[in-house]
């Protein structure tokens, strides 16, 4: 199995991008996102395709797990991503966290209640 | 029944609750027991999809069961369909068995499968808390604040206590534990009636029971353990000591296989008809089964095949055949392949096939080649050459490095399992 090698985030973001293009197929009223996760356990930055769809079950594809865990990486990774994409992007667990150039909130929804 | 004599230690069976299911609603920051998420294989040979695993919220909300197939789904956007990583969950499943280390001595903890391990805390847990309760609680609080992930614990004063403890009655307890001892064996589980609730019981025991008026573990543990021997052998007086909730198992000691074999099988992405197909995969398996003996020094006096018929074409009750063949040791791929095709040709009646199964067995070390005085020495050394070099290729550089040119014959599937970890998708292709 092939081996992936991402030395920044810019990499990085071509690699997601890439990803999403080979999961994204259009369809009626669909509806898709990127999900960012925060993983607090394993200390990296989980990115998944989600792609809803009326009167069928929904899918999650992993993308790519980002292994530089800092806001600064994620942060212009990001940027580099949305340069590329409109599609959305959700944060999960990141509450009261912000980006280090901006300081803004990175996310303002509450994610998941224990 | 005077337990006096029998093993009283302390033992936890411990299992991850839905295990893939939940590494994966960690892994998107849902809530284990709270997402509604299945993991489905998609390979070509589950026939448009598997169920390998449900969050314990979609088993309740669509009563999804494991193994489940695609079409069983509910069309309902509430659920999450999500593809199986299978080098991740060994990753998480030697995490947690990192942490159950902290807890007994490497030599007292045995893993048993993907989500489950043993641990013998008879001597080290009173290291940890005042009863074994509380030090089950302890490893559950553990686990869930270092991975996120909820276990389930069985315990016992001996292995199939803790088994059945976790299996019969762990789940569904509020707290995820359950606690079994030779004093309270027969009251939580003899009046179950439902014999292949319990381990080692399947379907087809059962039946045999049932054929013997046993139909549950109070008629198993209250008939004469001779009777049951004659009926089932030795696995008789084994059924016997289950229904009285004994097991003298020593789980350190070292158990000698009598005939160990190595092998491999696959299920088929469809009907395979034609026999240049059929030999395909036969050879590339052969070959596979062929490069693992090489590379545990062993060479092989028997070989076997195994053919599944698909299900469309079962007459007569026969769903397949499998055979075996004693050779001269070799572990020589050619001859091997050779050996096989001629099992395959002997007793294959053009019937459709799914399944194909081949193992090595009678290994014995490789001390050397053996040359053949009948056939050219040059051409043999050059055979040996030959298998040594394709092996030292893939160990250097991968299994998919090197390949024999019939895998890319339609039929192959070679390429395709490269990927696969147990059959299902490894996951590297999401990193």
């Amino acid at each position: 199995m092939e081996e992936i090698h991402l030395n920044n985030s810019v990499q990085e973001a071509h690699y997601i991008l890439k990803q999403v293009k080979k999961y994204f197929k259009p369809g009626i009223k669909a509806r898709y996102y990127i999900l960012v996760v925060n993983d607090r356990f394993d200390h990296t930055f989980n990115f998944f395709f989600n792609i809803f769809k009326p009167k069928h079950f929904s899918r999650s594809i992993p993308l790519h797990r980002i292994k530089c865990y800092s806001l600064d990486y994620l942060e212009n990774l990001i940027k580099e991503l949305q340069q590329e994409t409109q599609l959305t992007i959700n944060f999960v667990l990141f509450e009261n966290q912000r980006w280090p150039s901006t300081n803004q909130l990175i996310s303002y929804k509450r994610s998941v209640k224990d | 029944m005077n337990y006096q004599d029998e093993p009283h230690g302390v033992f936890f069976m411990i299992d991850n609750k839905s295990f893939y299911a939940s590494v994966e609603s960690i892994k998107r920051g849902l809530n284990p027991l709270k997402s509604v998420l299945v993991v489905m294989s998609e390979q070509k040979n589950t026939n448009g999809g598997l169920v390998l695993a449900a969050s314990p919220s979609a088993k309740r909300i669509f009563n999804i069961k494991n193994v489940d197939r695609h079409y069983d789904l509910p069309d309902d956007p509430k659920l999450l369909v999500v593809p199986p990583r299978m080098n991740l969950y060994i990753e998480k499943n030697l995490v947690i068995n990192k942490i159950f280390n902290r807890f007994v001595a490497e030599t007292d903890l045995y893993p048993y499968s993907i989500d489950e391990s043993i641990l013998d805390l008879t001597h080290s847990w009173k290291l940890f808390g005042s009863s074994p309760l509380e030090v089950a609680r302890l490893i559950q609080k553990t686990v869930r604040k270092e991975t996120g992930l909820y276990t389930t614990i069985g315990i016992g004063e001996n292995p199939i206590q803790a088994k059945l403890a976790l299996d019969i009655y762990a789940k569904k307890s509020p707290l995820l534990i359950s606690k079994v001892s030779y004093d309270n064996f027969g009251s939580k589980f003899w009046n179950i009636t439902e014999l292949t609730s319990f381990w080692s019981i399947g379907k087809k025991t059962a039946k045999r029971l049932k054929k013997l008026s046993i139909n549950s573990l109070f008629d198993l543990a209250h008939t004469n353990p001779f009777r049951l021997k004659k009926e089932f052998g030795i696995i008789g007086t084994q059924l016997f000591a289950l229904a009285w909730g004994i097991d003298r198992s020593n789980l350190c000691e070292f158990l000698n296989v009598k005939n160990p074999s190595v092998g491999n099988s696959q299920v088929l992405p469809r009907d395979y008809i034609k026999q240049s197909e059929i030999e395909v995969v036969i050879k590339e398996i052969g070959q596979q089964v062929a490069a693992r003996i090489r590379h545990i020094g062993r060479v092989t006096g028997c070989v076997h095949l195994g053919i599944g018929f698909s299900l469309s074409s079962i007459e007569h009750g026969y769903s397949g055949f499998a055979h075996e063949l004693k050779i001269l040791p070799t572990d020589n791929t050619q001859l091997l392949t050779e050996q096989l095709l001629f099992i395959f040709r002997s007793f294959w009646q053009g019937e459709p096939i799914r399944h194909v199964a081949i193992s090595y067995s009678q290994l014995s070390p490789k001390l050397g080649d053996q040359l053949s005085l009948f056939e050219n020495t040059n051409l043999q050394l050059k055979k040996i050459m030959f298998n040594s070099l394709i092996d030292r290729i893939r160990e250097r550089f991968g299994v998919e490095a090197i390949m024999y040119a019939n895998s890319l014959l339609k039929g192959g599937t070679f390429i395709q399992r490269q990927s696969l970890v147990g059959g299902h998708n490894g996951g590297n292709s999401f990193e």
